[in-house]
């Protein structure tokens, strides 16, 4: 076994182009998403201040009660609602142009509202705006109705209660980027599968003059399974482990405080890459080229589901079809990764991992059983 | 016309292996449009969202309060489960739940308003800012009509009718229409997988005439290297053209409406040009590429390298500045940006904008085949 374990890692490690993808790939990716979308949740889901202009048309006291509103306004957190600067309504209609403003405010006997498509921030303006005219329309009406009352409107408006309380369902980070990132993870241990199949297919008798030295040798086909995938394991959670420091201490990304438990779930991510790999190597009647796509578009296939491309897939495969979460390795992976930054208990990661552990034996006995007693008539 | 004939066959023999993938790749874009978003409309709409509100009161109160957040975001219905609940927020299924605890509405009636509501949501982001903006503005109103003398009953009506009066919005310049109709989407995932599958399938046949073998048996006869060359594209250009014609038959099938109209015709030639790019940069890669069995690798780098940098997953208004200066040099961004321009209707106001976009694709197409060409001479040279 150790024998075998040894040139077998001397093998694997000549294989420069196989070992180079496998592991670079993840890395180049997972740049590519940090520089792509890793800021996103800070940028485009964070509130920030609302950049936005005020055209004033005609100088009275309600127009300038309201620029100071908007100057002025706060949300609950204390911070500045918008960042109003006052124009002209040419110098406004550029701004909106060239998107450097939301909307703007066009203050003449009436305040509207101008904008140039729609939005959350466009909806924040129009939504304060009509806030500002409804009170306005509460406080007409009001005072028509009993004028006594105009002081308990006022002192209503300034001494609100708070109207809920806010609660966390969860202590962990909620940026739902980190879906690409932990679907990175489980497409880099699917990715196992290319060195496997190159390692098995090599194992063919009939494939190459090695695999059939090594078909005639007095050494149970067993050992050489478990010896490769020993092999295929060891240079696969080098790369994993490597990939999870470059994304967590050089990129900086948040993937959760309980790193120490992402070891049995890249342990048995890989070993299930690995798993395919050996059967599809192991398929005796398949050329290689068939045996290449199909680990292409099976490894593609399986992390397209797990929410790769498109981070949604996941949750919607979950509403409509959970059976085919359960059974993608992919997504198993991944979900394993989500449950331990978001909930506290570990019950639905030892659910995964063992769902994990239990398709890596059926595969690996599968091909085993493939494998085991092959003849062929002539070489 | 010896080395287009061969390179049919190769195609002929690995015929089984791209029909897998051409499979594959058609599911995959099938799916991909699917998870994109519905058409918006064109007038000014408040932004709404996906929210849950679990009524424990069951009052005349809580009703009217459901009714009126309901009516500007979206209800969803959930179980009350933390963990389904939690899952539907990390996915953006829903933006907020809102649970209207128990004795809501008796509270109200005794003019009392404080912690009726326990809310969920995402802290500090855009979606909890506008869902809490709804809250806020149904409960202070309604509070402050009751401070006023009014019973609840009264101030609910009041209320109603208060918020029912709207802020006026115009749009500045002609509204750029709606981003998002379902052609739009099978186009733009369409050129992710056109570049995968362009590579599976272009680049493995020329792979195989880079064998040492075959390549110095060809060297060492009277054959041109331009006759060779023009041979694999020729093939190259068949196999691409017949992955184009593929999936337009698909988009004509299901997306009938969206692909027979100016912009439908203005998206085809789009896709053409794409498919250019994909064949080019497969002939690239073909050249480059020294063994099959990287060429799955170097498929899967290159079209979501291409896909993410381009805007395809993630869309091109939510990058960051920096990244998008890095994207106009990939030919993925100007397909994307030819595509936004065709949906949001400025081909009217802008068509240059879009023939600009077609031009920079061809500009990439012919890079990538002058490289192609070069490393090929300089292959040849080196024996």
């Amino acid at each position: 076994m150790i024998h075998n374990f040894i040139y077998g890692l001397k093998g694997i490690l000549r294989e420069r182009q196989a070992v180079f993808w496998a592991a670079l790939f993840p890395f180049i990716l997972g740049t590519l998403f940090y520089v792509s979308f890793g800021d996103i949740y800070e940028r485009a889901e964070q509130y920030h201040e609302i950049p936005a202009a005020l055209v004033i048309e005609e100088e009275n006291q309600e127009n300038q009660a309201f620029e100071k509103l908007l100057q002025t306004v706060e949300d609950e957190k204390g911070t500045k609602m918008f960042r109003i600067s006052r124009m002209t309504k040419k110098e406004a209609e550029e701004a909106l142009k060239n998107e450097k403003i939301d909307g703007y405010y066009l203050a003449g006997k009436e305040i509207s509202l101008v904008l140039q498509e729609n939005g959350v921030n466009q909806t924040i303006l129009h939504m304060f705006l009509e806030r500002v005219q409804q009170q306005m329309s509460m406080v007409k009406e009001v005072s028509a109705r009993a004028p006594q009352n105009i002081s308990k409107l006022l002192s209503a408006w300034e001494n609100m209660p708070e109207f809920y309380t806010e609660v966390n369902q969860s202590q962990g980070n909620m940026d739902n980027m980190l879906q690409y990132f932990y679907a990175l993870i489980a497409m880099s241990c699917l990715f196992a599968s290319y060195l496997s199949l190159d390692r098995f297919s090599k194992l063919q008798a009939n494939a190459t003059a090695i695999g059939a030295r090594r078909g005639v040798a007095p050494i149970k086909k067993s050992v050489v399974v478990i010896s490769e995938f020993l092999v295929c394991l060891l240079i696969e959670c080098v790369i994993e482990c490597l990939l999870l420091v470059y994304l967590r201490n050089v990129l900086g990304i948040q993937l959760g405080s309980r790193i120490v438990y992402f070891i049995p779930v890249i342990l048995l991510g890989s070993s299930i890459g690995i798993a395919i790999g050996i059967l599809l190597g192991s398929a005796g009647s398949l050329t290689m080229p068939i045996r290449y796509g199909l680990n292409t578009s099976i490894t593609l296939l399986l992390s397209f589901l797990s929410g790769l491309m498109v981070n949604i897939v996941k949750q919607v495969i979950e509403d409509h079809l959970p059976i085919l979460n359960r059974i993608n390795p992919a997504t198993l992976i991944v979900d394993s990764l989500y449950s331990l930054n978001v909930y506290d208990s570990l019950e639905r990661y030892w659910r995964n991992l063992g769902i994990l552990a239990a398709m890596t034996v059926f595969i690996c006995a599968a091909s085993i059983l493939l494998t085991r007693r092959m003849k062929y008539a002539s070489l | 016309m010896q080395v287009f004939n061969a390179y049919l066959k190769i195609l002929w023999k690995r015929k089984n292996s791209i029909l897998i993938y051409t499979g594959i790749f058609l599911v995959l874009a099938f799916g991909l449009s699917k998870m994109g978003s519905s058409e918006m409309g064109g007038n000014f709409e408040n932004t709404s969202y996906p929210i849950t509100i679990f009524d424990q009161d069951q009052s005349e109160a809580s009703q009217q309060f459901i009714k009126y957040v309901g009516k500007n975001n979206e209800l969803k219905n959930y179980e009350d489960d933390k963990e389904l609940l939690t899952d539907q927020l990390f996915a953006r299924n829903i933006a907020c739940v809102i649970y209207i605890k128990k004795g809501f509405g008796q509270e109200l009636e005794k003019g009392n308003a404080k912690h009726l509501l326990e809310i969920t949501t995402l802290p500090g982001t855009v979606y909890s800012q506008s869902v809490i903006n709804y809250v806020n503005q149904y409960m202070s109103t309604l509070y402050a009509y009751q401070q006023t003398g009014m019973t609840l009953d009264e101030a609910m009506k009041a209320t109603q009718s208060t918020l029912k009066k709207e802020a006026e919005v115009t749009f500045s310049s002609q509204n750029q229409g709606s981003e998002g109709s379902p052609i739009y989407f099978f186009m733009r995932y369409l050129s992710y997988v056109l570049v995968s599958i362009s590579i599976l399938g272009i680049s493995a046949s020329i792979v195989t005439f880079n064998r040492k073998e075959v390549k110095d048996r060809i060297n060492v006869s009277s054959y041109p290297l331009f006759k060779r060359n023009l041979g694999l594209w020729g093939g190259s250009v068949l196999v691409e053209a017949g992955y184009i014609l593929l999936y337009l038959l698909i988009a004509a099938v299901f997306y009938r409406e969206g692909l027979f109209s100016q912009t439908g015709l203005l998206m085809i030639l789009n896709l053409v040009c794409f498919g250019i790019v994909a064949f080019s940069l497969s002939f690239l890669i073909g050249m480059i590429t020294q063994k099959e069995q990287s060429l799955g690798m170097s498929s899967t780098v290159a079209s979501l390298s291409l896909a993410f940098l381009g805007g395809v997953f993630v869309p091109l208004s939510i990058m960051g500045d920096g990244i998008k200066m890095v994207s106009h040099f990939v030919p993925t961004y100007w397909y994307i940006t030819a595509l936004e321009f065709l949906e949001k209707g400025a081909y009217a106001i802008k068509a240059e904008q879009y023939w600009v976009s077609i031009g920079m694709q061809l500009g990439f197409s012919a890079a990538f085949l002058a490289f192609g060409l070069a490393v090929s001479k300089k292959r040849r040279r080196a024996g």
